[in-house]
């Protein structure tokens, strides 16, 4: 690998946490050039040079891996003059290949990547059944589908990664940390607020600063109304109380949002117009809680549901 | 200002919140959409609107709203008269239009900031 190559790998391991949910399955590329020992060195050459593939995984008959050929071995075997040998005795063998299963980590993947430097990893099953591989260039490719998906704004952003809780963090995690929880369940507007007006008077009773508990229940109103009339009136508000500040969460179990950076955008709105007559449908709630918030995070997919983080830091001074 | 000036200046009947016309008005704020009121509205405003969903009561709850005036002779629902009453937020009527209403307010010395 290359210097930047190189780099650009320690560089995804600061976004370790971002990409937590994603494991070596969904990495993986699927569509592979498999060959078996008993095909010979000068097949896995011409192979990589006219597929230009830098390794090939080599598996017996039930499709089990059993070694791997990369280009520097047919190199080293062009100037050996072995390259019309058969594969078996040249190949790496089985017990000498760093490899994945399906569930790995994202983090765990990076951390390889990292440790070891070499340019692809099998990903198999327990009975050692060859599924896929990973290269670098699947892990930015599956890192690039994700991007439509993920929004962050943050105004201190150094220490974004650091945060103990985060949204990334698996929901049963983050529900036993809670210090309050509404559950979102209705599709009347009407009621759209309620888990809003619930925290805010929580925040009173904790003598946080006026400022300060309104720009959290302006965050989390727009939030909550959104899971309302965006994602059918189902969803979770959950707070945090930190020392230096109060975290909010609120998830849903709706359509997702298909373009985050379009939604973000003053002004869009797909709200329907019985939702305008009521006064919403301004297209300004996501950029509200960009304001109010000292940091946001959106994560949705299309079918998956909304997640949005809001951390608001206390100011000296100030709240 | 007053919220009995305010009230007098639009000739404005009132809903609920009788026992708070001396209630003191720092600024003014005058919108249709909500999420607009929300990044906009400073705390203790009062709130000329032409919403008459119960939301907005709400709404004046999250910002500590001083109070709501609903614009253009537009009757609010029941509901939103009796969460007002709930939540004790003076609610007045109006028939005078969004951009008049705030044209007089201002003559007498409301301001938006
Ligand atoms: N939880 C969600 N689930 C699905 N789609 C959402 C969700 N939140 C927002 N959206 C999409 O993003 C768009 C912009 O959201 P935003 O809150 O900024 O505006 P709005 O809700 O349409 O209007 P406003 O908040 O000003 O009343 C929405 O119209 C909707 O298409
Ligand atoms: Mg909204």
């Amino acid at each position: 690998m290359s210097e930047i190559e190189l780099d650009l790998i320690s560089h995804l391991s600061e976004y370790k946490r971002i990409f937590s949910f994603l494991t070596a399955e969904d990495i993986m590329k699927k569509e592979l050039i498999t060959l078996t020992p008993e095909n010979y060195l000068s097949e896995a050459r011409v192979i990589m040079r006219d597929k230009r593939i830098s390794g090939i995984p080599i598996v017996d008959k039930e499709g089990k891996l059993v070694g791997l050929v990369s280009t520097e071995r047919i190199i080293r075997a062009l100037e050996e003059g072995i390259i019309s040998n058969k594969i078996k005795e040249y190949m790496t063998p089985r017990e000498k290949i760093v490899y994945f299963s399906p569930k790995d980590t994202f983090e765990k993947i990076v951390e390889t990547f990292e440790r070891y430097r070499y340019g692809r990893y099998p990903v198999i099953d327990e009975h050692n059944k060859l599924l896929g591989l990973i290269t670098k260039h699947d892990i930015l490719r599956a890192i690039l589908k994700q991007f439509h998906s993920i929004y962050i704004h943050d105004r201190r952003r150094e220490e974004y990664l650091n945060r103990e809780v985060s949204i990334l963090a698996s929901d049963k995690f983050i529900e036993d940390k809670a210090s309050f929880r509404y559950d979102i369940n209705t599709q009347s507007i009407s009621e759209a607020g309620e888990g809003t007006a619930l925290l805010k008077k929580v925040l009173e009773k904790r003598g946080y600063h006026r400022d300060f508990i309104r720009r959290v229940s302006i965050g989390t109103y727009e939030a909550e109304v959104n899971v309302v009339i965006h994602a059918g009136g189902k969803g979770l508000i959950l707070a945090f109380f930190e020392e230096d500040g109060v975290v909010v969460f609120v998830r849903d179990w709706g359509p997702g949002i298909e373009d985050i950076d379009l939604a973000m955008k003053e002004g869009f709105s797909t709200a329907p117009d019985h939702i305008r007559e009521l006064g919403f449908g301004a297209g300004m709630g996501l950029p509200n809680m960009r304001r109010a918030a000292d940091r946001l995070v959106i994560l949705s997919q299309s079918g998956k549901g909304t997640r949005v983080e809001m951390v608001f830091n206390l100011k000296e001074g100030r709240d | 200002m007053k919220l009995k000036e305010v009230m007098n200046t639009l000739e404005a009947k009132i809903y609920t919140g009788e026992e708070l016309l001396e209630r003191e008005i720092s600024f003014g704020c005058a919108s249709d959409m909500i999420s607009d009121i929300l990044a906009l509205a400073k705390p203790g405003s009062l709130l000329l609107t032409g919403i008459i969903a119960p939301q907005i009561i709400r709404i004046a709850k999250i910002l500590d709203l001083s109070g709501i005036v609903i614009v253009r002779g537009k009757e609010p629902m029941e509901e939103t008269i009796a969460k007002a009453k709930e939540e004790r937020v003076p609610l007045l009527g109006t028939k005078f239009l969004l951009f008049d209403a705030c044209g007089k307010l201002y003559e007498k010395g409301l301001r938006g900031t």
